[in-house]
């Protein structure tokens, strides 16, 4: 049983005595004592590995000894001891048993992990730089190779894909928007997140329904022994996270709250002032109960609620005539009992809700816009792990999405015949999904994971689709009753990995994934913007088909604590979905929804280099992307094959930490991409007295190049077994790189006095900008 | 020092973002023909013959010739007749000069093509004349709770057993040079084929390129009101066009559709007919 791999881990330890003495120690998991062995660890600055037994040999001159342990799966184990009393064994607290049994399958060699999903510890997240004195979780998942980011950090996209082709789970349960501040920001309060995976290729078959990968957010469990606490004070928001015993050893619940303060500050002025006009708000709040049923069971809990509400109003200026709102929602709860059966045989049976809906109002005069789009889940999953033995496991169950979706429903308000234009639209289907994955270790060297997933999606009546006759009369094509069904599929979903290790160093993998996705995100504005819609599948609208090819290569440096791997991909989307007008129609009416989109086809394929240290006194990774995606719409550009907005030839970045001393570390990342692929106008003419441009070929002009620097000093000023205070300072964009979000033109003169003259006008949203957090622990 | 955290907060959240002009090395493009002609029911054909401009031409006084086509050969034809039309100045607005005819008028059910000669190219579009619908009710409706500023509601029926398209068109006596079509122009029979619909006349601003007040109509105002039946193809250009520029200069709705000429040779712009029924509604 000494298979059980860690793939990240880091320590260091802090020694402070005037004599020398050696101590061993071995550190084994607490639930099953399995030894483990091939580990890095660093103490006192130097980076020592186990020995052939399996065992840590260091030499210390100190009086105390500071520990710290950080490997996947497992929780930090950090402690300080005395000399004298240095444990033989550390035990390290395993937290997800289901992952447990993926790392005891795995090779021996910790370096595959790397070409099977990309991991980010709590620790990882918060030694980086923060933005507005937050650490964000997603934006640390936009340095890794193979993940981009849109225009300033906005939105995710995966080897080439769209923003809507990733799974983010929380906890086991879809997320469909997880954006603050109109996307800047991610929903994900650091304190409440245990750990991110990322998975880009053969994605296991018990995930499915998103076509380019697998963001995994596993949320802090509570602590079975001990009650802490931890508070974040930055300049955007505060927060407070809260974990600890409700029965010790037997039950725990984690809660975590954090909320933007500017409203409140706002209240206090005065209803004329200009600063008034705009309010933004958002809170997120995270609950996590598990309990410890018996030798067998665990029961868990998991909630999440986040909401973000901007509104914009000119009363300030007395005029009154312009108002603008912008809301969105996100909530699930799920609750999970996970029952080991024997050691071969467990199970996990997921319940959960969740829902989404965002709003949108704006009033001139006295008109009144409001759109809406809302869904809602119902998730059940079982799913089964079976340990045949050391070599050959399986994982198989059954998964069922009921999906309540309104995808576009507006309501005009003020205007003559206004109800002729409103529309609201409720879209049921279910997703339903039969899995398996199997894994076989044929000897040390070859290893084959396969996967097949059997997804059925039904859209469920009541529904009524319309059509028009020759003179525009609007009449029914078909009704179908509620529960009834209006349109199936059926999609085969393989996947398949091969792994190949000629040597303890080496890695290589093979993979093939293909995925079928039933609910898309169309995109309203060429920005990322939260304010895109959901739309489920049709017999209009197929299910996007993704499916890529993926080669990789991982080495281990010998005695160094350096990984490096290399990936190349190739990738083919089907199916995907642009809205017809670019902004939505209001002239059509009584149409179906699904009338408004082109559908096409999407190609990508690239190159990721990934250097990691992850241990030391200086840790960090380089990380550079060479890819290119395009679309090819036929009823776009005449069919013609263009770049897709996210195109970035090159997307490099560079992070590193460094601890300067038990008081301060320092961190940097520096970002580097190709400009974004827009459409801009290349000339324009005159009718009826208006200026009407005509564009550029799509997206086939670049914005200049991003890129960007952001450093962090952190100041510890307190650490003691019961309390921790220490004040980070950060500089998001450090030497004020003007980096443009969009471009837009003004004209300027007029023409009938013949002064005429368009210009281009870049935005740029963020320059420089320094924030302060505080934060204290309590443990 | 409350107002201190505030407004630092404030800052901070809000961004801070900047604006600036860039130049950008654009490819070249070849300057088109802009054809905006039009045939009325009774009225003579009007052609405006323009050319369109590189996006960072400057227009002032010593070049706005050269986007004005003003020697081409303009020739009007239906079924009958034919004409060349002849170049006329209107000194009040760009661009300056245009084609009008003097002996073909326009009727309803009548095609008429149009022939535009420039520079050794042919340009060639045609349009019909379809029967105009009468406004069978106008009301006001004032703007908040201003009663001296109203918008203006109207009404009509629409004819059954055939699609129909509309444009509306306003001038307000003493303030506007010409008929401009308001905010939101086009009007399609889609969902309302054969019923009474309303309509609610928005001002659209008098041009994109000149400064404005306001989308409504003040006490007082003698509006000449427009309502014209035009073809689909017409409608759909307009449309298109009025989508381009409710949304021009706006990332959040980002349009560049291309509107659909229906000349030959590549030229921008319409050529189209239209019947129209004419109100002057005083705002009271």
């Amino acid at each position: 049983m000494f298979n059980l791999i860690w793939s990240f881990f880091f320590c260091f330890f802090i020694v402070s005595s005037f004599s020398q003495d050696t101590i061993h120690f071995k550190v084994v998991d607490n639930e099953n004592n399995i030894l483990t062995k091939n580990l890095f660890c660093e103490i006192n600055g130097k980076i020592i590995h186990t020995n052939k037994q399996g065992t840590f040999s260091f030499t210390h001159n100190s009086d105390s000894i500071f520990i710290l342990i950080t490997a996947l799966n497992y929780e930090d184990y950090f402690n300080i001891f005395n000399s004298n009393y240095f444990p033989q064994i550390i035990k390290l607290n395993p937290v997800y048993k289901e992952l447990q049994n993926v790392e005891i399958t795995a090779s021996q060699n910790q370096q595959k992990d790397l070409l099977e999903n990309l991991h980010l510890s709590k620790r990882e997240i918060k030694l980086l730089p923060t933005f507005l004195g937050e650490n964000d979780p997603v934006k640390v998942l936009q340095l890794l190779p193979g993940v981009q980011s849109g225009v300033d950090g906005n939105g995710i996209f995966v080897r080439g894909g769209n923003n809507d082709q990733n799974l983010i789970l929380y906890d086991d349960v879809p997320l469909y928007n997880i954006s603050h501040l109109f996307g800047f920001f991610s929903v994900f309060n650091s304190n409440a997140i245990h750990s991110i995976d990322i998975l880009k290729n053969a994605i296991p078959s018990q995930y499915g329904g998103r076509v380019s990968s697998v963001i995994d957010i596993k949320s802090q469990k509570g602590n079975l022994r001990n009650w802490n606490a931890e508070s974040n004070l930055g300049v955007l928001a505060t927060s407070l996270h809260v974990n600890g015993p409700l029965k010790k050893d037997t039950s725990a619940i984690s809660f975590s709250v954090r909320r933007t303060y500017v409203d409140l500050f706002q209240k206090l002025l005065s209803e004329s002032s200009q600063l008034n006009a705009t309010n933004y708000f958002f809170y997120d709040i995270n609950f996590n109960y598990y309990r410890i049923l018996n030798k067998k069971n665990t029961f868990y809990v998991s909630s999440f609620n986040g909401k973000d509400k901007f509104s914009y109003n000119d009363q300030w200026n007395l005029k009154n005539i312009f108002e603008n709102t912008i809301d969105w929602n996100s909530k699930l709860v799920s609750a999970r009992l996970e029952t080991n059966y024997s050691d071969k045989l467990s199970q996990k049976w997921l319940v959960a809700v969740n829902s989404y809906d965002l709003n949108f109002g704006a009033t001139i005069y006295n008109f009144g816009l409001d759109l809406g789009t809302k869904n809602n889940d119902l998730i059940t999953k079982l799913e089964y792990d079976y340990k045949y033995n050391n070599r050959f496991k399986l994982k198989y169950g059954l998964e069922s999405l009921y999906h309540q979706n309104s995808p576009n429903n507006y309501q005009i308000n003020g205007l003559a015949n206004a109800s002729a234009y409103n529309k609201n639209d409720r879209l049921y289907s279910l997703e339903t999904s039969l899995f398996i994955g199997a894994q076989y270790d044929l000897n040390p060297k070859w290893k084959a994971k396969a996967g097949f997933r059997l997804s059925n999606f039904n859209q469920l009546g009541p529904f009524t689709r319309t059509a028009l006759d020759s003179i525009g009369q609007t009449y029914i094509l078909k009704a179908t009753k509620k529960g009834e069904i209006v349109h199936s599929y059926f999609r085969p979903e393989p996947r398949l990995a091969v792994y190949y290790h000629p040597n303890e160093q080496s890695t290589y993998s093979l993979s093939y994934n293909q995925s079928y996705q039933y609910l898309h995100l169309a995109p309203i504005s060429s920005l990322s913007l939260p304010t895109d819609i959901w739309v489920s599948s049709s017999s209009v609208i197929q299910p996007q088909e993704g499916r890529q090819i993926a080669l990789g290569y991982e080495y281990q440096f010998k005695s160094k604590p350096f990984v490096l791997s290399i990936e190349s991909y190739y990738k083919r989307m089907n199916h995907l979905i642009e809205y017809k007008q670019g902004v939505m129609s209001l002239t059509v009416l009584n149409n179906n929804y699904d009338d408004n989109f082109y559908f096409g086809k999407g190609e990508s394929y690239g190159i990721e280099f990934y250097l990691k240290k992850a241990i030391g006194k200086l840790n960090g990774w380089v990380s550079y992307t060479l890819s290119k995606s395009t679309r090819t719409f036929a009823d776009i550009e005449n069919g013609r094959t263009y770049y897709a907005k996210n195109d970035r030839r090159h997307n490099a970045s560079l992070v590193v930490n460094y601890k300067l001393n038990k008081k301060w570390t320092a961190s940097m990342v520096f970002v580097f991409q190709t400009g974004n692929a827009i459409t801009i106008p290349l000339s324009n003419y005159f009718l009826e007295g208006n200026v009407i441009n005509t564009y550029s070929p799509k997206n086939s002009f670049r914005l200049p190049s991003y890129n960007r620097m952001d450093v962090s000093i952190t100041y510890a000023y307190k650490q003691t077994d019961k309390k921790e205070s220490s004040f980070n300072f950060s500089i998001y964009n450090c030497y004020a790189r003007r980096n443009p979000f969009y471009y837009y033109y003004e004209t300027i003169g007029n023409l009938d006095k013949l002064q005429f003259e368009t210009q281009l006008k870049q935005i740029s949203l963020i320059n420089i900008l320094p924030s302060i957090s505080w934060k204290i622990i309590f443990k | 020092m409350r107002k201190l955290i505030f407004y630092i907060s404030f800052l901070s959240f809000v961004f801070i973002s900047c604006t600036k002009e860039v130049n950008v090395n654009l490819p070249e493009t070849d300057s088109q023909l802009v054809i905006e002609g039009w045939i009325e029911q009774g009225k003579y054909p009007i052609v405006y013959l323009t050319k369109s401009k590189k996006y960072t031409d400057k227009i002032d006084s010593s070049n706005f010739l050269n986007y004005i086509a003003s020697v081409a050969k303009v020739t009007v034809s239906n079924n009958y007749n034919s004409e060349v039309l002849t170049l006329k100045l209107n000194q009040n607005q760009f661009p300056f000069y245009y084609y009008e005819g003097t002996e073909i008028l326009g009727e309803i059910g009548d095609t008429y093509t149009i022939k535009v000669e420039l520079s050794g190219k042919t340009y060639e579009g045609s349009t019909t004349i379809l029967p105009s619908v009468s406004l069978t009710k106008y009301e006001f409706q004032p703007v908040e709770n201003d009663t001296t500023k109203k918008f203006i509601n109207i009404q009509f029926q629409d004819p059954p057993e055939v699609k129909n398209y509309y444009r509306v068109y306003i001038k307000r006596l003493n303030k506007d040079h010409s008929y401009k079509p308001c905010y939101l122009s086009t009007i399609n029979d889609v969902g309302f084929n054969g019923e009474s619909f309303s309509y609610q006349i928005v001002r659209n601003y008098s041009s994109s390129l000149q400064e404005d007040d306001t989308r409504y109509f003040v006490q007082g105002d003698s509006v000449m009101v427009k309502f014209c039946a035009i073809d689909q193809k017409t409608h759909d250009y307009w449309k298109t066009i009025d989508g381009l520029i409710a949304v021009s200069a706006n990332p959040f709705g980002l349009s560049t559709n291309t509107p659909l000429s229906n000349f030959t040779n590549d030229a921008l712009g319409i050529f189209y007919g239209l019947s129209s029924k004419n109100y002057l509604i005083v705002i009271k």
